[in-house]
């Protein structure tokens, strides 16, 4: 039975809050990566490039958690479902790497695993935004009327 | 190391043939692990004794190490090459997204050789290597060079755009490699290898995951490091103020080198002191990839139009302690502002800004004692301050219309040799000095360092912090800048930003390396330096090196330095007592 805590923390999502701000160190990709058990970068769902050159500073890219999710939709196998809060819940098992999904989102936001020809999207925990140095990035917490 | 690491990779490319081929090294990088060692070994192995320096045969060989996209800071890429400017070891170290990308790519190396019949550039997208005609970009800037091909070419964040300038198509001695815009393989003349192979540049990029030997461990102790690199006040300085914090303290030290280091306080230093900078052109903070500190600091330089009102060019360049040392105090320039307007040129071109500004600074006092005429200049008037003039003298040195350009493009001790002037052409091993005036620790540091660089071990340090206060022999000296020197070789082995290296302790990289699978005591870390140092000056040597023969410009002398007992009998005894100690320890005597 999910806690109060785990209701909770499934209304949040991760937010780009101050993209100026950002160095470009890709310490969130990094962390990313870790927090799905691996080291190095295949695993992350949040990329950070620049727009065009460092001089003009970096795009951060990653799930902004669409109420109405368009990857979820075209998606044939349902491997993603919409998530409370919004994004998605992905299930590897059921995903056949058609790569639909990442065609659907418009921002990119959905990553594909090469070394296993699967998708990863944000999941909204929060771990990448602790090794942010400079605040970039952040939890925020989804109205709920928003949420589905 | 770990048995599905894909360090073990070593991606080989002939220009000349348009092959490529991947061979699995684990014996180089067991035994040294990575970086400086590994390439070490492979200069060894790919570079044939005393071949051309702008043949076929020299190799370029780029280099990272088991730490690199596991931790923090873990973040250059190691080049070793021939110097085109000393004729020996070349060695130069970059960050940008240079390290990671060749990592996630797949490989702990690259080795290129041979020399293409036209312009190309390489684009590596993990196991796929593409030879692309470069013709069209032959001739470009860095700036235009890295934005054509950002278009080109996939893997946007994930890669490194690696470029020369016409600088290094021209062969300039002093030519350098440039990363993501702004940050170099500057010392040592790897462009002008670039140059001469038709390299333009070289595309790097791949997303991979990376074995660890404890998931768990792993996570522990990366949060120790991130910890340490974000917090610890020893990592402050360089996202504050960035390296140009340097400047005051050096100027009131005494030990700014300043108009060819005829004097070591420049009058002029707060017009280009980090504080300046920060305060009126800062415009952005930069970082290499997975280094949370970012000490990359770029100015905005905003400039108007004179033929239209209301018409601005808003430049974007980089700063840092060095190259305002080179192109600002050493020229007598103490206006930010003139100082980014050259440096905005030299990045275009692709130089060394170190050694431009020696040369440069060179160039100017040999014009005043007329050891040099506006007939060899071609109607330049170098003096002190004049940013425009140094901006059309470094515009000839690219291009060299006549035999002096020519000369100057071969680095100032060349240059020297023919016209004169040695007395002030400050250059240690045939390197252009670094910013140091302190005292003997700099200057014994660059003359003994395995690739006359600063960074080798850091001499400068021991002047401020220890020599001020007492005394050393020469021996101890020597002894103090060479335990550095070989420790120094494990962090660049393992390719460790040498801004971190108040906090990769030997301890500490003892336990990051066993989550890499290896199993190495600090003792052992310490012989594997030793062992690297060792490999370095062999290959010196091979190449005609010795160390009690090289050149001091007697103006250090002449110029009084914060350390007052520095002078020339102390430096001799003490490069004696090098060149006795090194031999011994590779039991090679020097030629
Ligand atoms: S992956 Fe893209 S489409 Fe799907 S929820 Fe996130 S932002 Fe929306
Ligand atoms: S919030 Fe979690 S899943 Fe999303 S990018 Fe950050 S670490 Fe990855
Ligand atoms: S960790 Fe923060 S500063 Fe670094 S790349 Fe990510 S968003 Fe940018
Ligand atoms: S401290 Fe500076 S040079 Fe070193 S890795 Fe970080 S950004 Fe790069």
């Amino acid at each position: 039975m999910p806690t109060k805590k785990d209701k909770r923390s499934r209304l949040v999502r991760l937010a780009v809050l101050e993209t100026e701000r950002c160095i470009g160190c890709q310490s969130c990709m990094f962390a990313c990566s870790r927090k799905h058990g691996e080291a190095g970068l295949s695993a992350s769902c949040i990329g950070v490039r620049s727009i065009g050159g460092m001089e003009r500073g970096f795009t951060v890219i990653v799930c902004r958690a669409c109420e109405d999710p368009p990857c979820a939709k075209v998606c044939p196998t349902q491997a993603l479902t919409p998530r409370k809060g919004g994004g998605v819940h992905i299930d590897t098992d059921k995903c056949i790497g058609c790569g639909y999904c990442r065609d659907a989102c418009i921002i990119g936001a959905v990553f594909w695993d090469d070394e296993i020809n699967k998708p990863v999207i944000c999941v909204h925990c929060g771990y990448c935004a602790d090794f942010c140095p400079h605040g970039v990035l952040g939890l925020q917490k989804k109205e709920a009327k928003n949420a589905k | 190391m770990l048995n599905n690491d894909p360090l073990a990779n070593i991606l080989y490319i002939d220009l000349s043939k348009r092959t490529f081929k991947v061979k699995k090294r684990r014996d180089l990088f067991e035994k040294y692990m990575g970086g400086t060692g590994v390439a070490t070994a492979l200069l060894h192995e790919e570079c044939p004794e005393g071949s051309d320096l702008l043949g076929p045969d020299n190799p370029i060989i780029f280099a990272v190490g088991p730490l690199t996209a596991l931790f923090p800071l873990a973040s250059k890429t190691v080049a070793m090459f021939k110097s085109p400017l000393t004729g020996n070891l070349g060695e130069s170290h970059c960050g940008g997204r240079s390290a990671v990308a060749v990592r996630m790519a797949g490989y702990g190396a690259i080795v290129i050789k041979g020399t293409s019949s036209m312009p190309v550039y390489l684009s590596i997208d993990g196991n796929q290597v593409y030879f692309r005609d470069a013709s069209s970009l032959w001739g470009m800037g860095n700036f235009a060079t890295g934005r054509i091909i950002r278009e080109n070419e996939t893997g946007a964040g994930l890669r490194t755009i690696m470029r020369i300038g016409r600088a290094g198509e021209n062969l300039v001695s002093y030519a350098c490699v440039t990363s993501e815009t702004y940050r170099h393989f500057g010392r040592l003349g790897l462009g002008a290898v670039f140059g001469s192979k038709k390299l333009k540049a070289l595309v790097v990029s791949g997303k991979s995951s990376l074995p660890v030997s404890n998931n768990k461990t792993y996570k522990k102790i990366y949060d120790e490091v991130y910890k340490a690199a974000v917090e610890s006040p020893v990592m402050k300085k360089y996202h504050d103020l960035g390296t140009a914090e340097n400047i005051m303290p050096l100027n009131d030290f005494g030990g700014l080198p300043t108009r060819n280091l005829k004097e070591a306080r420049f009058e002029g230093a707060s017009g280009i002191s980090g504080e300046t900078f920060a305060e009126h052109y800062l415009g952005r903070r930069l970082a290499c990839s997975h280094c949370p500190v970012g000490c990359i600091h770029i100015a905005a330089l905003r400039e108007p139009y004179e033929d239209e009102a209301y018409f601005y060019k808003t430049s974007m360049i980089s700063y840092d302690y060095e190259p305002i040392y080179s192109l600002g105090s050493m020229l007598g320039i103490s206006s930010a502002t003139d100082f980014l307007k050259l440096m905005d040129k030299v990045e275009a071109w692709g130089m060394d800004a170190m050694s431009l500004g020696v040369i440069l600074a060179w160039v100017t006092e040999a014009q005043e004692k007329g050891l040099i005429t506006e007939g060899e200049t071609m109607g330049v008037r170098l003096e002190w301050g004049c940013v425009e003039e140094y901006i059309k003298a470094a515009g000839y040195i690219v291009s060299q219309p006549n035999d002096f350009y020519m000369a100057l493009a071969r680095g100032v001790e060349h240059a020297a040799s023919i016209y004169g002037g040695e007395d002030f052409a400050l250059a240690f091993g045939g390197n252009e000095m670094p910013g140091y005036h302190t005292g003997p620790g700099a200057h014994l540091g660059v003359l003994i360092g395995a690739r006359h660089s600063h960074l080798d071990n850091g001499g400068y340090g021991i002047d401020q912090k220890t020599l001020v206060n007492q005394k050393m022999k020469p021996e101890e000296l020597v002894d103090t800048l060479l335990e550095e020197e070989r420790w120094r070789q494990v962090l660049s082995s393992l390719v460790v930003c040498f801004f971190a290296r108040g906090i990769y302790s030997p301890e500490l990289v003892a336990r990051l390396l066993a989550v890499a699978g290896f199993d190495l005591s600090t003792d052992d870390l310490q012989r594997i330096g030793r062992e690297i140092h060792s490999e370095k000056y062999r290959f010196k040597i091979r190449e005609g090196f010795a160390t009690d023969s090289v050149r001091i410009p007697e103006r250090i002398f002449e110029t009084s330095s914060p350390i007052s007992w520095l002078n020339e009998n102390y430096l001799k005894e003490a490069l004696k007592y090098a060149q006795k100690t090194i031999s011994k320890e590779i039991n090679t005597p020097f030629l």
